[in-house]
């Protein structure tokens, strides 16, 4: 009987913990690659392109303004962002992923290249993905410059 | 049998969850903590503020380099601390996520005051926190001005 329980429990159990994804190798990959695509959409100037990788509900906390909340002020705000840069070229380098179970927190770097191939800033950032319909969606979103002011 | 078993699951999960005061203990923690970060900065207190951070901390500043490890950013807060002027900060969490029992993320809005009374700064955040062996740390943080 008590045996049987404990079945029964780890039966119940089992499925919350798949659901919540926490041993999901995939999310290193999902997350790495949501970001190679972030910085493909910038350079090819494509702000839904961008947006896409958002979920709807998502909170983007940029510099220089206040929050911008949900997909669609998402893709407006990264318009306005490449079309005030130009020829601004954007590489994006995941240094840490961890995925806390379906919840995945990615810390990185940008780098930005000036028309001429020159520096044109320089920061970091942290990204909260989530695991949404069965893909990873950044939800949150906040960045500085590292250059001295 | 199948509803004493439902019981006995019911009791086996609910007690862990007693145990680890999870719901309210996290929120709580992080609120006391955003309050507890504000009054370390207004005291001037770099080691008060720094010992909020897990010992593997990364803190992710605007105008620098990221700085790792409680001895980075105790240096780093009396840096920012000795060059504040005695700035006075109020930290308001704008919403606290949990993640599992042992991870919460914060995101909230700063305003910085200047020793006399003129408004300096203000901005937004994002932190990370864990449980580490029963107590809410800092692990992640990161800050703009929204200037």
């Amino acid at each position: 009987m008590r045996s049987a329980v404990l079945v029964v429990c780890a039966a119940m159990l089992a499925i919350p913990s798949a659901l919540l994804g926490q041993a999901d190798p995939d999310a290193q990959v999902a997350v790495k690659e949501g970001g190679m695509a972030w910085a493909a959409a910038w350079n090819a100037g494509n702000a839904a392109g961008i947006a896409a990788l958002y979920s709807g509900d998502a909170r983007l906390l940029p510099p220089g303004g206040g929050e911008v909340q949900g997909r669609k002020a998402i893709e407006a705000y990264w318009q306005a962002q490449i079309d005030a840069a130009p020829g601004v070229k954007v590489a994006l380098e995941t240094k840490e992923v961890h995925n806390l179970g379906g919840v995945a927190v990615e810390v990185g770097a940008y780098m930005n290249t000036g028309p001429e191939g020159e520096h044109a800033g320089h920061g970091k950032y942290l990204v909260v993905w989530m695991r949404k319909d069965g893909t990873w969606q950044m939800t949150r979103d906040i960045w500085n410059s590292s250059m001295g002011q | 049998m199948r509803n004493a078993g439902l019981i006995l699951c019911a009791a086996l999960l609910a007690f862990p969850a007693a145990v680890l005061g999870q719901e309210g203990g996290a929120q709580a923690a992080i609120e006391a903590g955003a309050v507890a970060w504000a009054e370390a900065w207004n005291a001037g207190d770099a080691a008060a503020l720094a010992a909020m951070y897990a010992d593997e901390a990364v803190v992710m500043a605007p105008g620098a380099e990221a700085m790792q490890g409680q001895e980075a950013i105790l240096g780093g807060f009396g840096a920012a601390l000795d060059m504040s002027g005695g700035s006075q900060m109020a930290i308001t969490p704008d919403e606290i996520i949990p993640v599992g029992d042992d991870h919460a993320i914060e995101t909230g809005t700063f305003v910085e005051t200047g020793a006399d009374g003129s408004h300096k700064d203000h901005g937004k955040y994002l932190a990370v926190w864990a449980n580490v062996d029963g107590s809410w740390k800092i692990v992640r943080d990161i800050w703009n001005s929204s200037m």
